[in-house]
């Protein structure tokens, strides 16, 4: 879920630190806030940012032989609260970005907005109810399920949004070449699918054996606020909730209404066009291989789905054949 | 010497028996150890006194601002002749890199752009143009940069650098946290992994529950780990707040490169745009 | 049993071990000594197949075992059966909820039936003295007890060779004295024993040989414990390592 560099364009980029500037002020505010009741806070955030980076690093093992990794938004928030958490897994994505090279360092503010704010603040929210509700792991779990995906899904929109924003006088994408029609059901797919259930399985795990283990290690909101907090919450949540679905119906035609006409004429400009400026490659080796395979009178988004999915499948072939030869090899 | 109550060994302790194993699997931990062990021999290559440590010609903090703006400058370029002269930039400051660095570099780029080039492939395949080509060859500038930084910036370098940018001192002692932590947590883990792989010998339940365990273990000393760093911290006298820095280190030669960085940015800001 | 030749190890920035030659036959009671940083624990983590060699050979039971040996998972699996490796740092090797999973932990691997495995895991804590806190959490154990959790749960596999290293640092006397006799009896009934310890006097009255490193990671003495008797200096000068 890293989005690296390049592929969103320096006014994203920009535009996404003017919106985390605040939400890191406000957490600092906050963890001083709890540094006063648990002094060992201090020391935490930064132990626990090394926690987090490893969470990321770990292959967990997915049925086909191929792994996945976990993100631990959710479970850091539960654990340390959720400012704490935010906090933490920025300075992990920071360090992540500037020295091992897993995500971008322009990208960093919207990795940071995905994987550091939406991700702990949702999951965070579902725990509550959950533990109001009396089913606190349940809570956790689709916390950590809806957490992850709504932080994919908010990755895909910044980057289904680059093309429309973003394109020259042919309307060719700058940036990402992928619209929302794309970058959409990409990234949800993969995480509906596989790695939500994922991060779900390993949150619970991980927190049901520090629960039994040490249960005072685990972090508690003040009670008093509970009450405006669960508020505050289900309004978020119930927000939210209107929100997803449209942007899973982004993927198919009525991505906000609101300007539908304007998008159409954008998506169209932008995909189109390029059949004109395509001849300027013209000493390319590539093209007379491929100009056969533009399929002319079909529509181009099912196009660019299909050739999603040969790669992704060459993608799992290769990877299929490699896993064989390893297995052969002992 | 002390006399101790005499036990008898059970039965199944006296026999040998070999208990052949149903089915294989897990190979995770093996991944999963080795990937640990790079991170670790990463930090051992930095505590390496042998070695000849790259000599910086620049301040830490001048050369991350100078990467920065260069990946900024690649970003908002749309010129393919200014993306080339910084390519040529980049060529000839890895010339003079010592060997061993040049392969990391290479070895980095070509499989991050690898991976890149993946992900573009769909779009140029539809639609071969110039301007996915040239969108794909950004990229791999911009990797290749980030890949040079990464290699020749050593941890203690990069806190260097957010010291003298004046970042805010509890962002810069947390980093510096995160960094000593990172290694410790990260053989603690990978003594876990080791342990977990000796007593490995067949068929268990499911993964995610060792893993789960392995990661609750991993918070359970996260959290020692914290408390004692408070209590060491106090020890010394620290009261919540941290102390000022110490003046700065630019160098003549910094300001000359900064200079020299702001005039070109500015010019090929223009030209590109 | 245990054949090692020419084994060099390198790491990153230094030497861990200097052309070892070693040959260990089934049943005996091995004790290394040497300074610390000597190469014991390099050697006895590739013994256990948790490193292999930068160069050199080490054969298990006749079988060459390297990095394809230990890619397949059935072969790695019945090696890891026959070699029960007790860490120095007891503090990572536990990783369960209870003391008695624990223990479970590698039984439960090798389809026992659930009393066999309930067997185990009781003999097991009897016989190291942890039947008194098998529902604790291993975790917020001390120092002692974990090192005598360890050495349960590798037992509960049965290993026909048991690798400890420094296996009776912080524990009382009494426990120190309860693992000896336990080494002692578990040899008597045919394990293999290669222990690393500091306390030549105490390890003395079991181990059968001694091999002794120097701080160059290289094996300076390789003698049975009646050619060490004859040499009162050099047990002189064990004592103080």
């Amino acid at each position: 879920m890293h989005i690296p560099d390049n592929y969103l364009s320096p006014t994203t980029c920009g535009t996404l630190i003017a919106v985390m500037t605040p939400i890191w002020t406000v957490s600092v505010l906050k963890v001083k806030a709890q540094i006063k009741e648990k002094k060992e806070t201090i020391p935490l955030l930064g132990v626990a940012a090394s926690l987090a980076f490893l969470i990321m690093m770990f292959n967990l093992p997915i049925p086909g032989g191929t792994t996945a990794h976990a993100v631990g938004g959710t479970l850091l928030a539960v654990l340390l609260g959720p400012w704490a958490a935010c906090l933490a897994l920025s300075i992990t994505l920071l360090l992540q970005a500037l020295l091992f090279g897993d995500g971008g360092i322009l990208a960093f503010d919207a990795n940071a907005f995905n994987m550091a704010f939406i991700m702990p603040f949702v999951g965070y929210a579902c725990y509550l109810i959950g533990r109001r509700l009396h089913h606190e792991k349940i809570g956790l779990a689709v916390g950590a399920y809806v957490g992850i995906n709504l932080a994919a899904l908010v990755a895909g929109i910044e980057l289904g949004l680059q093309p429309l924003l973003f394109h020259n006088q042919q309307g060719i994408p700058l940036y990402c070449p992928y619209g929302l029609n794309i970058a959409v059901p990409a990234m949800l797919t993969a995480h509906l699918l596989i790695v939500g259930w994922v991060e779900a399985a390993f949150t619970v795990l991980v927190f049901q054996f520090i629960k039994k283990a040490a249960p005072d290690s685990i972090y508690h909101a003040a009670t008093k606020n509970t009450k405006v907090h669960t508020k505050a919450i289900y309004g978020l949540l119930a927000g939210l909730a209107i929100l997803s679905p449209l942007g899973l119906i982004a993927s198919g035609t009525a991505w906000g209404e609101w300007n539908k006409t304007e998008l159409q004429q954008r998506l169209q400009t932008a995909h189109l066009a390029t059949h004109a400026p395509s001849g300027i490659s013209h000493g390319l080796h590539f093209n007379a291989l491929f100009n056969n395979y533009t399929i002319r009178g079909v529509p181009l988004p099912i196009g660019y789905i299909l050739s999603a999915v040969t790669v992704l499948l060459i993608f799992f072939l290769f990877v299929r054949v490699i896993h064989y030869d390893q297995n052969k090899e002992s | 010497m002390i006399k101790t109550k005499k036990v008898e060994l059970p039965s199944w302790l006296q026999e040998t028996r070999v208990i052949a194993p149903k089915r294989g699997g897990r190979s995770f931990l093996q991944q999963n150890s080795q990937r640990l062990s790079q991170l670790l021999r990463r930090f051992a290559q930095e505590a390496d006194t042998k070695h000849q440590p790259l000599k910086g010609w620049l301040a830490p903090q001048v050369k991350l601002l100078i990467t920065l703006s260069t990946v900024l400058l690649i970003s908002l370029n749309q010129n393919p002749f200014i993306a080339w002269l910084i390519l040529v930039c980049n060529l000839s400051l890895l010339l003079a890199l010592p060997p061993v660095y040049l392969k990391k570099i290479i070895r980095q780029t070509v499989i991050s752009s690898l991976f890149a080039g993946l992900l573009v492939l769909p779009s140029f395949l539809l639609l071969p143009d110039q301007n996915a080509l040239f969108f794909f060859g950004r990229t791999c500038l911009i990797l290749l940069n980030l890949s040079y930084y990464r290699t020749t910036t050593t941890f203690t370098a990069l806190i260097t650098a957010l010291k003298q940018l004046h970042c805010p001192n509890g962002l810069i002692f947390t980093v510096a946290i995160t960094i000593t932590y990172l290694k410790l947590l990260a053989e603690y883990l990978l003594g876990l992994l080791e342990a977990v792989t000796l007593r490995s010998v067949g068929k268990t339940a499911h993964p995610y529950q060792t893993i789960g365990q392995l990661f609750g273990i991993l918070y359970l000393k996260t959290h020692d780990y914290a408390l004692a760093l408070y209590d060491a911290m106090e020890a010394r006298g620290f009261t919540g707040d941290y102390q000022k820095e110490a003046g700065s280190t630019h160098h003549w030669r910094d300001n000359l490169v900064l200079l020299l960085g702001a005039t070109l940015f500015g010019l090929l800001f223009f030209l590109g745009s | 049993m245990l054949t090692v030749q020419h084994l060099n190890y390198n790491y990153p920035a230094t030497c861990g071990l200097n052309d070892i030659n070693l040959q260990i036959k089934a049943g005996e009671f091995v004790c290394f000594m040497g300074p610390n940083g000597s190469g014991k624990s390099t050697l006895f983590n590739i013994l256990s197949g948790l490193k292999t060699a930068s160069s050199g050979t080490y054969y298990f039971n006749n079988a060459l075992i390297d990095t394809t040996f230990l890619k397949n998972a059935k072969r790695r699996q019945t090696f890891h059966q026959q070699v029960g490796f007790v860490f120095q740092n007891s503090d990572v090797q536990l990783f369960n909820l209870t003391v008695a999973d624990e223990v479970a932990f590698g039984p439960k691997q090798l389809a026992l039936s659930a009393a066999e495995i309930e067997q185990r895991v009781t003999d097991c804590l009897t016989l190291t003295g942890c039947s008194e806190f098998r529902d604790r959490v291993p975790y917020h154990l001390s120092g002692g007890e974990k090192k005598r959790v360890a050495l349960a749960s590798v037992l509960a596999l049965n290993p026909s060779v048991l690798i400890l290293d420094e296996p009776l640092s912080g524990l009382t006397p009494i426990a120190q004295q309860q693992i000896l006799d336990l080494l002692t009896q578990l040899n008597q009934a045919g394990k293999t024993i290669l222990i690393a310890s500091h306390d030549y006097n105490q390890i003395k009255q079991c181990a059968s040989r001694f091999v002794i490193f120097n701080e160059q990671h290289k094996i300076v003495h390789d003698l049975s414990a009646t050619d060490l008797m004859a040499m009162p200096e050099l047990g002189q000068q064990l004592t103080l390592i």
